[in-house]
This record gives C-alpha cells, sequence and structure tokens, in this order.
C-alpha cells in the first residue's frame, strides 16, 4: 500500500514554537495596546463631562482625569489575561475617584447623569479590536 | 422614529412621569430620567452608513420598592423591541431616600428612517 508522510516546513514550526514560548508576553502587549485605545476614549469623554451644566461654577480640580489609567496585565480567576481602565485612589481629599466617577456616570436625584464610560466602551469597541489585531500581526511577525 | 420617540411611546403608558436630560420640576416619590448616550452610525457600505446605533440611559428613582417597576419596565422595553444592554442598582441615595436604579438601552435603526 502507497504510504504519504506531510511534513510541516521547519520554520513554520520553529514560530509555532516560539509563539507557545512567548504567548504570555504578546497577550500583554495586545491587551495594553486595546486598552490604550480605550483609555484614551474614556479621558476625552471625561474632559466633556467634568465641569459641563453645572448649577454652581465647576470647582474641578483636574485630578479625576489625571488618576483615570490603565491596569497592568493580569491574570483572573478564570485564567484570562485582562486589563481594566480606571482610577488610582486616593484622593488628595480623602474622597474616592471610583464614587465621584459613579455620580458623574449615573447621576443621582437632582443631578442628571453625565455618562463618559458607557459611551465610551461602545464607541471604542471597534477601534480596539482592530488594534488589537494589527498589534498581534507585528509581534507574530517578529517571531 | 427615534429611540427617544420609541421610548417615551412605550413609557408613555406607565403612571410615572418621565423626562429626558434632566428632571426640571419637583421630583414626586417616583420618577423617570432618559439620557441619550450614543447615536453612532454602522454598517457601511459604498462609503454610507446604512444604521444609525442609539443608546441610552433610563435612571429609575423611586422612594418604594423599586423590585416591580424594574421588571415591568424590563418587560415593556424588550416587547417593544428595544435591546437592553445592562441593568444596575445604581444605589439608595440617604439624603433624598431615592432608590435609583439604572436601565441601559439599545435599538438600532436604519438611516433611512430618519
Amino acid at each position: 500500500m502507497a504510504k504519504g508522510t506531510m511534513k510541516m516546513p521547519d520554520e513554520f514550526l520553529m514560530k509555532l514554537t516560539k509563539l507557545g514560548d512567548k504567548t504570555d508576553e504578546i497577550v500583554s502587549k495586545v491587551l495594553e495596546a486595546g486598552g490604550e485605545v480605550v483609555l484614551d476614549k474614556v479621558k476625552a469623554n471625561l474632559k466633556c463631562v467634568i465641569g459641563n451644566e453645572t448649577k454652581e461654577k465647576s470647582r474641578s480640580t483636574g485630578e479625576l482625569v489625571s488618576s483615570l489609567g490603565l491596569s497592568p496585565t493580569k491574570l483572573d480567576r478564570n485564567g484570562n489575561f485582562n486589563v481594566k481602565v480606571g482610577f488610582n485612589e486616593p484622593r488628595g481629599d480623602g474622597d474616592a475617584n471610583a464614587k465621584i466617577a459613579n455620580i458623574l456616570e449615573y447621576g443621582k436625584s437632582g443631578q442628571p447623569p453625565k455618562p463618559f464610560l458607557k459611551p465610551a466602551k461602545s464607541a471604542a469597541r471597534k477601534a480596539c479590536i482592530e488594534t488589537m489585531k494589527s498589534e498581534l500581526d507585528k509581534e507574530i511577525e517578529k517571531l | 422614529m427615534s429611540l427617544l420617540a420609541d421610548l417615551n411611546h412605550i413609557l408613555a403608558p406607565f403612571d410615572i412621569p418621565v423626562e429626558t436630560g434632566v428632571f426640571s420640576d419637583t421630583p414626586p416619590d417616583e420618577y423617570l430620567v432618559i439620557t441619550p448616550m450614543s447615536d453612532r452610525l454602522d454598517l457601511f457600505a459604498d462609503n454610507e452608513a446604512y444604521m444609525i446605533l442609539s443608546e441610552a440611559r433610563l435612571s429609575l428613582f423611586t422612594k418604594k420598592n423599586y423590585m416591580k417597576r424594574k421588571k415591568e419596565l424590563t418587560k415593556a422595553l424588550q416587547s417593544g423591541g428595544i435591546t437592553i444592554t445592562d441593568r444596575q442598582y445604581v444605589g439608595y441615595e440617604h439624603d433624598t431616600k431615592f432608590h435609583h436604579y439604572a436601565i441601559d438601552v439599545m435599538k438600532e435603526y436604519e438611516t433611512e428612517e430618519e
């Protein structure tokens, strides 16, 4: 009986091995590239809503915007890598940035909401995915 | 039609005051505020957008039990063809004694409908 053997090119196999070894490093770079896109959008939205249409003159110190940042890549309990866009704590005045951001985002009785996180999430979704795809391609090319 | 028009139509049968952006009157024991969030163009072909994605946030403020109203609103919104993207109990406001519940909604429209 005729017998055929197919072999993957050595170069391709080497690349696959390298990709396996460098997965954690590449995933981290890709996630951080995507996170930066979302962070920029959140920051732009936040700057627009702070001090906008306030009943009294805005007392904004700029601390909320400057505390906004991107976390390093972390592994969650389900074994997935992720980065988070969020606020550094605490504030200089002892209050919590997350609390102020929540009141801005959802409002309260007598204070209209000024959503900045949710619109940023929807608006940056496609750009974030495209950036992560191109970053992944770049990293694979480097192998 | 627009999302705001659809929402006002869906919420009209409820015996609850609804306003867009900010509630201007003295607030009653229960009221709703609609906040438009985004109005993006999508589904591009031949350099034209064929869909509009509209998103809004419904903020329910009530001094009563919010559970029943939450269920009624969810059912009405879904029956009216609105997609609910998020629901969240924001918290109890100790100063005003209001429960605050947020429902984020979204609907797609064809650009020709505008």
